[in-house]
């Protein structure tokens, strides 16, 4: 450890994670994120790309705060919100909308 | 349906639904609200018109009804709105608690899967750049078995070395210094603690002193020994040796949740040792590497606080380690470090990488990296 700290030290290679309260911003801008998907775009396969597309974006970025500034943002629990968010609003749409349908011709 | 007037293009909601789909259509569908049509079925009327086509005007029949709802652009119907944003908000919220009960079963994973995914990203991401100056010397499995009785006789070093197992005379460490020094090195740190009273302890304190500013030797606290300070002993250092700016502390503090070892802590003091709240008043001590950066003359780059700071690990084979019988070898020390003018101007850190000195810690990177590492 002491030359892996040393060489650390030296070139200020130190990591920082970021405080709970901006943990919990991350995960719920995600959540708006998924509602303004679900409820703006209109083709549900633009709407998927878009899902999938801010995930891999968001996990490069991750990987980029890592490399270049030292800093761990939460990966999985903001990208579960997207997703489930999205998998469950999906659902739901579909089932309102055929509910719907049904009641009203 | 019966309600439009003339030019009226009236939909019900499931085509409105479909039409919504479309950017193109989306503009041009108005929602009307519910109109009752035959045999008292309620419907939802979305009224379609554009500049050349359809009639933009309320039809009467619903401007006859009560409740009528104000015409606006057609999204994703509103009811439909308020279920995703349940649903959205739902979801949201439950992540975010999980985030405060870290114990409940399978959830926990939600946030206790953080540590493995930036594990991941030590291992796969950047790391700190290698330093060519710093140089490992290493008291390797070989070493512990000391020199071929033939070598024995050709170095004192050596000779010291083949005496008896280790720990070694300190006068080896001794010689190593006058080596090390003689030869330009910058600075030697030794992740060593000398704590018994060995022979050679004079030697080596004369050593110690002669180099003051440009050698740095380890302290313990013994964390399974109510905190125990096991420092040099009183014939090297005078006590108390762990103030001395010779001596720095070679422990590290690993993870609580699952013992590796992430971050360094460069000073401490024996209140927060014992779990107390740390007074700006109390004398601290420092880290072998906040004591090495010290005699470095960079002690301003060294977070001065108690905490504990993540470090971003180096490669797993950086820096290699150099066995000290090749050291003492006057046959290697001539043919594989040109006679000294290798350690010219190196950071030289001396330290067990034999499996039988058990200076091993778990950490995120590799099983295998040692204690001086």
């Amino acid at each position: 450890m002491n030359l892996n700290v040393l060489a650390a030290t030296m070139d200020h290679e130190f990591l920082r994670k970021l405080p709970v309260a901006l943990d919990l911003v991350i995960v719920s801008v995600f959540g708006v994120l998924a509602w303004l998907l679900l409820g703006y775009v209109g083709r549900w396969w633009i709407c998927l790309l878009s899902f999938l597309g801010l995930s891999v974006t968001y996990l490069l970025l991750a990987f980029l705060l890592y490399n270049f500034l030292g800093i761990f943002v939460p990966i999985f629990p903001p990208l579960l919100t997207l997703l489930a968010c999205g998998f469950l609003g999906f659902v739901a749409q579909q089932f309102h909308k055929r509910s719907h349908s049904m009641l009203h011709g | 349906m019966n309600c439009g007037d003339a030019g009226h293009i009236l939909l019900s909601q499931r085509v409105a639904d479909d039409l919504v789909q479309y950017t193109r259509w989306r503009s041009q569908l108005h929602e009307l609200g519910e109109v009752e049509v035959k045999h008292g079925v309620r419907v939802s009327v979305f009224n379609l018109y554009t500049d050349e086509v359809g009639n933009p005007e309320v039809p009467q029949k619903l401007r006859q009804a009560a409740g009528k709802k104000p015409i606006e652009k057609a999204r994703v119907p509103v009811r439909s709105q308020r279920l995703l944003a349940t649903i959205c908000l739902s979801c949201t919220a439950l992540v975010m608690s999980l985030r405060f009960v870290p114990a409940v079963p399978v959830l926990s994973h939600v946030w206790g899967n953080e540590q493995a995914l930036e594990d991941w990203l030590r291992r796969t991401g950047r790391r700190t750049l290698t330093h060519s100056e710093f140089v490992f010397v290493a008291i390797s499995t070989k070493s512990l078995a000391g020199p071929e009785s033939a070598k024995a006789g050709k170095d004192r070093m050596l000779e010291l070395m083949a005496q008896h197992p280790f720990p070694w005379s300190r006068e080896v460490w001794a010689r190593l210094l006058n080596r090390l020094f003689e030869s330009g090195a910058r600075l030697v740190i030794f992740d060593l603690i000398f704590n018994p009273p060995n022979e050679g302890d004079q030697v080596f304190r004369a050593a110690l002193d002669r180099y003051r500013d440009r050698v740095v030797i380890g302290a313990n606290f013994d964390l399974e020994n109510g905190n125990e300070l096991v420092s040099p002993n009183a014939d090297l250092i005078p006590p108390p040796a762990q103030y001395d700016d010779r001596v720095g502390f070679v422990n590290y503090w690993p993870d609580e949740q699952d013992g590796k070892l992430r971050a360094a802590r460069f000073f401490t003091s024996h209140r927060q040792l014992a779990g107390q709240k740390p007074s700006p008043t109390d004398r601290l001590c420092a880290s072998l590497v906040a004591r090495a950066m010290e005699k470095l003359g960079r002690s301003n780059e060294v977070p001065h606080d108690l905490q504990d700071h993540l470090i971003r690990f180096s490669a797993t084979d950086a820096y290699q380690p150099y066995p000290i019988w090749e050291i003492a070898d006057p046959d290697m020390w001539h043919s594989k470090y040109s006679d000294g003018e290798f350690f010219e101007d190196k950071i030289v850190v001396v330290g067990g990488s034999a499996p039988k000195l058990l200076d091993v810690f778990d950490n995120p990177i590799s099983p295998e990296i040692k204690a001086p590492l």
